[in-house]
């Protein structure tokens, strides 16, 4: 493949259209500088789009576009022809052509590219060219820039050509994509570490737990097992005792069948005078309460009847009248009615003499119709079969034309219901099968989500898992942050207190004048021999600073010098410059300390005050000048105790001497005071403090790093949560519609079914219809033509006239018997009101009579009633009488029944006796009962409990005491162990469980992690494999090729060729004739040629079909411009090369020149010449 | 060194072939350039070539070509009026 033709279009200095035609071998651009000649090398880049990896030399794009003085077409286009007959590119095209056009705009430009005509993108078009070998990292189009590039370059930036070339940086996109998957493990690692942590410590703490519940779950047992025993043997004692309730009862139940014997003895004599009383009180009764009682109520009965049959008398009266009245009025009505009947007889009269008349007329008429039907029936006598014929036949034709039209409406109605159930059929069908379809989809993909929900659940529980042991996590560190605080606050309060008292010290400034100038001496190392004062030397306790200072007193700025000449000399010292007087202890001749009396055993005695103090053994002479055998104790009070034995000083800082003067009171700050050991202890408190802190901060850390991993946890958790939320409504919604779907399928099932029968039936129906049709057609043709026949048959006779005239006698005949009808019914109905008039008299004529009878019957009935007054009252009379006599029998019988009763109270009284001792020892025996049952109960529930703990009843129970004893030792146990996490036994078997998971996890991870580890170093392999095969073969090129270009020796250096990519690549040479040198130390013309082999040795190992150089030979001089030509011309046998030159050795050396020069209105023009015909 | 040495020698052939044009120009309007090539050998071409089209790019000379890679003429330019 090779460039057959370069279109130029308004491109830079190309003004005009201008086509160069090229060939498959070796031309060189030539011309003036500026004529335009690299443009052409320009003109490739742009459209071939190369231009992004090389500068071309134009600001921005527009610049491209041919103008002068800023005027231009607004637009350039640049197309490059291949020849590809060769078939190089993998298309089937003898000619491939690219073109790339620009346009400017106002807010910019436009850039379009065509591919073989049709428009595509940049990278389309990069895909296109590279199976071409003609890629924008290649190194087919060489500007003068290029060879500068190679040799200014950094030797790292020149390895990256050969990186570039290799395609390392495939290997670099995967490296890093394996470290973002690495830091992804590393932190679930983190993750799962901080878990395990966490989930280990609970499993340590929850043994112990486990432990003490295992132990204390023994000693439970063996507690229920004694406890068996104190069961056991109160059952045997239950037993016992049941067997003495038994015979109790027995012993008892005797005793109740006596008393029993005796209460039916006193019973039956209770019974007896009962009875003989009752008998008694009958008679009584009888006599007085029965027949009294009865006696009365008729008396009473007798009056209330006088009562009543007056009532009657007076009523009976009134209705008498009332009757009487009635009768007067029904005679009145009588009269009235016989008037109105002689009226009606008259009207009757009168009617029946009209009907008369009219019966007369009417026969008259119909004596002539007679005669016109005697006339019709002459004629008609030949006619008349006919006649009656053709009517029935009208009618059956009628008949059977009116059935044809009904059967044929009929017939279109089926139709139309036919065709509509049909389609209404295809539609259910339809429907059903999507309805069908679509809940197979919804079921399949409610599955689906079924499975994502079960998923998405189990990973959500995992990180809640995770989430409860972070958090744990976090809580303890969070306690353990809380205390490590607390510390680091106790100990910076601490440390602020010892500051400020060594600020105190620093600032005091109470020793005497004579002292300060004793230490400034000793400073000035002015004296010799002073160790210094005693409030130096020493270190107290805080505790008992203010008791040692007080019991030091003005001691403690005594001075410690070495002996006795070193203190004269300071007194002299002091005397020379009269600066007052100090006190100097010399160490070699102070008294020793003598052994002190042992005083810790006494109560508030703190120790020696010596004993109290820190301070170098050697100084100890001095130490017990200043003390003594002073005393230090807690209070006043201990201190009073001891007066006398020793020097005292309490804690306060109140003093008590031997003498028993005592010192004390309110103790403001003192003035002199032990430097102490606070510069020391401050040391070591900001030691402490500092390892507390980053302690705290390690804490505070690791907080934050499990609140991001909850955090994280949580996101995800939730995350899952929403998911599963929403993937559960969509799948009620799936539920939902497939329950919708299925209603929708069998409700249109039937619907199909309905329809099927329906159009059964209308095809029945239609059957039929047709048939009938048929038939009727039949019947209307054979009828029409029958019809017609008789229908000339009666044509031309007499007989219409006729007709004619009987019917109209008939229509006279009609309206008279209407009249005779009207007459008759006008008669009716008098003679009908007529009888109801006559039964209107013939009804008051009885009830008249009724009346009659009624006051009769009520006459009577008054004197029945007064009959029957007359009789009542004798009755009471009589009654009276007998009421007296009774009442003075029943006076005896009343007093002897009062003696019986008497009688009979007293034998219930010893029944009742009787009867209370029986069921006292009836009650005796229930309650012996309940107890029985109660024990028997008891045994009963004893023995299953015995079961239930698994003990024999019959076992020998070991001695109670020593059984109890075991009990209240096992309790003590047991309460000793308390409070025991019994569910700690199955806790930690389940955390013991996720720990195990946990580990597997880790596990995993680990060996993931190890996995992405080595696939870095793989890839790190294989990059440095990859590049060093590119490498090699371009290095071999480039020796190669410069020993052709300049006879010499010239190879590539890697710097670091263990690992390449550490170090850059230079390259050293050795012309002919000269030394070995470095890149940096060759000439200008020596740099060009080592360039332009290095870029001939890429080319070499990637080769492409064509080749452009822009003035590459520029800064060569005249012999290695001679051999590049050579060399250019010797590969141009296998590429294209176009090269842009001024070199005549380059020019002449091409098969052909083209000459570019500005001739006119700044436009290139070209001609060429031929410098080789063949 | 040499590059200046190189220009140099492409100033010399410029003033020479003026001098050759000039003395055709002084009877004609045109000269073809296979008329100006004394040594049909690339470097005889270039040599004659490369000077023209200097100075036809200093508008000394309009160089015209038909057809590419045929006869040049090469025509009086602007500069001589």
């Amino acid at each position: 493949m090779h460039i057959k033709e370069i279109e130029l279009t308004n491109f830079k200095s190309f003004g005009k259209k201008v086509k160069i035609p090229f060939f498959d071998d070796f031309t060189t651009i030539s011309g003036p500088n500026g004529s335009g000649k690299s443009n052409v090398i320009d003109s490739v880049l742009f459209c071939l789009g190369l231009s992004n990896s090389r500068t071309m030399r134009a600001e921005k794009l527009t610049d491209l576009i041919y103008s002068v003085d800023g005027k231009g077409p607004g637009s350039a286009e640049v197309t490059i022809r291949f020849d590809n007959t060769d078939r190089e590119m993998p298309i089937d095209q003898d000619e491939i052509s690219v073109t790339r056009r620009i346009k400017s705009s106002d807010s910019g430009y436009y850039s379009y590219y065509y591919f073989n005509d049709k428009p595509c993108s940049l990278s389309e078009m990069h895909e296109q060219l590279g199976k071409a070998q003609i890629s924008p990292d290649g190194y087919n189009v060489i500007m003068q820039g290029d060879v500068t590039r190679i040799i200014e370059t950094s030797d790292t930036e020149r390895r990256r050509i050969i990186d570039e070339i290799a395609g390392t940086a495939e290997f670099d996109d995967k490296t890093d994509k394996a470290l973002s998957e690495l830091e992804v493990v590393r932190e679930r690692i983190e993750r799962v570490n901080i878990i395990l942590a966490e989930v280990e410590s609970r499993l340590f703490q929850l043994k112990a737990e486990r432990d003490q519940a295992l132990l204390y779950q023994s000693y439970k047992d063996e507690k229920i097992k004694n406890e068996g025993y104190l069961l056991l043997s109160e059952l045997k004692e239950a037993k016992k005792i049941l067997d003495s309730i038994l015979e109790d009862i027995r012993d008892k139940a005797e005793k109740r069948e006596s008393i029993i014997a005796d209460v039916e003895v006193k019973s039956a004599a209770v019974q007896k005078l009962k009875e003989e009383i009752k008998s008694l009180s009958d008679m009584i009764s009888r006599k007085g309460e029965g027949e009294q009682i009865l006696i009365r109520r008729e008396i009473e009965e007798a009056k209330a009847g006088i009562k009543g049959c007056n009532n009657v008398i007076d009523f009976s009266r009134t209705e008498v009248l009332n009757r009487e009245t009635e009768k007067q009025k029904l005679f009145l009505d009588i009269e009235k009615a016989r008037g109105q009947i002689e009226e009606m007889n008259k009207r009757l009269e009168e009617e029946e003499n009209r009907k008369l008349s009219l019966n007369n007329e009417y026969s008259f008429r119909k004596s002539s119709l007679d005669e016109v039907h005697k006339k019709i029936s002459v004629i008609d006598e030949k006619f008349k079969g006919v006649r009656v014929k053709l009517s029935e036949l009208k009618n059956s034709l009628e008949g059977s034309r009116n059935l044809r039209n009904e059967k044929l409406r009929e017939k279109d109605r089926i139709l139309d219901a036919a065709r509509r159930k049909q389609d209404e059929e295809q539609d259910a069908e339809a429907e059903i099968a999507s309805s069908r379809s679509r809940i197979e989809e919804a079921r399949v993909e409610a599955q689906n989500i079924g499975r994502d929900i079960a998923e998405l659940q189990r990973r959500a529980q995992a990180l809640a898992a995770d989430i409860t042991d972070m958090e744990g996590a976090r809580s303890r560190a969070k306690q353990e942050q809380l205390g490590v605080e607390s510390q680091l606050r106790k100990l910076q309060a601490e440390y602020a207190k010892a500051e400020a008292r060594v600020k105190a010290y620093e600032e005091f400034d109470g020793y005497s004048q004579a002292v300060e100038a004793i230490l400034r001496a000793r400073d000035s190392h002015e004296l010799p021999g002073i160790y210094g004062i005693i409030a130096e030397l020493g270190k107290v306790d805080e505790r008992y600073a203010t008791a040692l200072e007080v019991a030091a007193g003005n001691r403690l700025q005594n001075i410690v010098v070495d002996n006795d000449e070193d203190a004269s000399r300071c007194i002299y010292y002091l005397k020379d410059l009269r600066k007052g007087t100090a006190t100097f202890l010399p160490l070699n001749k102070m008294r020793p300390r003598p052994p002190l009396r042992d005083l810790s055993g006494e109560r508030g005695v703190i120790g020696y005050a010596i004993d109290l103090v820190e301070f170098n053994p050697r100084y100890e002479k001095a130490f017990y000048y200043v003390f003594g055998d002073t005393l230090v104790v807690d209070t006043l009070e201990t201190a009073r105790r001891l007066i006398g034995s020793v020097r005292l000083v309490t804690l306060d800082g109140d003093l008590v001497e031997k003498s028993g003067a005592m010192t004390g009171g309110f103790r403001a700050k003192s003035k002199l005071k032990f430097k102490a050991s606070e510069e020391e202890h401050i040391k070591e408190l900001s030691e402490q403090l500092a390892v507390l802190e980053s302690e705290r901060d390690g804490i505070l850390k690791k907080i934050e790093s499990i609140d991001s991993h909850i955090y994280t946890i949580k996101k995800d958790r939730s995350e899952f949560e929403t998911q599963a939320t929403r993937l559960s409504a969509k799948r009620d919604e799936l539920a939902g519609r497939i329950v919708r779907l299925d209603a929708v399928i069998k409700e249109k099932e039937a619907a199909i079914s309905a329809l099927r029968d329906s159009r059964r039936v209308l095809r029945d129906e239609m059957i039929a219809i047709e048939e009938a049709i048929a038939k009727a057609d039949v019947e209307i043709n054979s009828l029409t033509s029958d019809v017609s026949k008789l229908e000339d048959e009666l044509r031309g006779s007499e007989i219409p006239k006729l007709t004619e005239e009987a019917a109209r006698i008939e229509d006279e005949m009609k309206r008279l018997d209407g009249r005779i009808r009207d007459t008759e019914s006008s008669i009716s109905s008098i003679k009908l009101e007529q009888a109801y008039v006559q039964s209107g008299i013939e009804g008051n004529g009885k009830r008249i009579r009724e009346v009659d009878d009624n006051i009769a019957s009520l006459k009577s009935k008054i004197a029945q009633n007064e009959e029957q007054i007359t009789e009542y009252q004798g009755q009471i009379e009589e009654k009276g009488k007998r009421e007296k006599e009774i009442e003075s029998e029943l006076t005896g019988l009343k007093k002897q029944r009062d003696d019986m009763s008497e009688e009979l109270s007293k034998a219930d009284h010893e029944l009742y006796d009787v009867k209370r001792g029986m069921e006292r020892i009836t009650s005796i025996l229930n309650t012996l009962e309940i107890s029985r049952d109660e024990s028997l109960e008891k045994i009963k529930r004893m023995e299953e409990e015995v079961r239930e703990k698994d003990m024999v009843p019959e076992e020998d129970v070991p001695p109670l005491d020593k059984v109890r004893a075991n009990i209240s030792i096992l309790d003590k146990k047991m309460q000793a162990l308390e409070p025991v996490n019994m569910l700690a036994i199955t806790e930690y078997d389940s955390v013991n469980e996720r720990l195990v998971e946990l580990t597997g996890k880790r596990d995993t991870l680990m060996n993931e992690r190890q996995d992405i580890l080595n696939k870095i170093e793989h890839y790190k392999a294989m990059k440095k494999e990859t590049f060093l095969k590119t490498f090699h073969s371009i290095n071999e090129n480039f020796k190669d090729i410069f020993m052709e270009l300049s006879d010499g020796f010239g190879e590539l250096i890697l710097e670091n060729p263990e690992d390449p990519f550490a170090g850059g690549l230079t390259i050293r040479a050795q012309p002919h004739g000269k030394a070995l040198q470095r890149l940096e130390a060759m000439s200008g013309g020596e740099k060009s040629l080592t360039a332009l082999a290095f870029i001939f040795s890429i080319q070499r190992h990637k080769p492409a079909p064509f080749y452009a150089f822009d003035e590459v030979d520029m800064f060569l001089d005249g012999a290695n411009a001679e051999r590049v030509a050579r060399m250019i011309k010797k590969l141009s046998e296998n590429a294209q090369f176009v090269v842009v030159s001024l070199r005549k050795p380059m020019i002449e050396s091409a098969n052909r020149t083209i000459g570019v020069a500005m001739q006119e209105n700044n436009i290139s023009s070209i001609t060429g010449v031929k410098l080789y015909n063949n | 060194v040499l590059g200046i040495a190189h220009e140099e020698d492409i100033e010399k052939s410029i003033v020479e072939m003026i001098k050759v044009l000039d003395a055709e120009y002084a009877y004609r309007d045109f000269v073809t350039m296979s008329e100006l090539v004394k040594e049909k050998t690339p470097r005889g071409i270039i040599d004659v070539y490369l000077p023209l089209l200097f100075l036809a790019n200093r508008k000394y000379v309009t160089l015209t070509q038909e057809i590419l890679f045929d006869e040049i003429f090469i025509r009086r330019g602007d500069k001589l009026g």
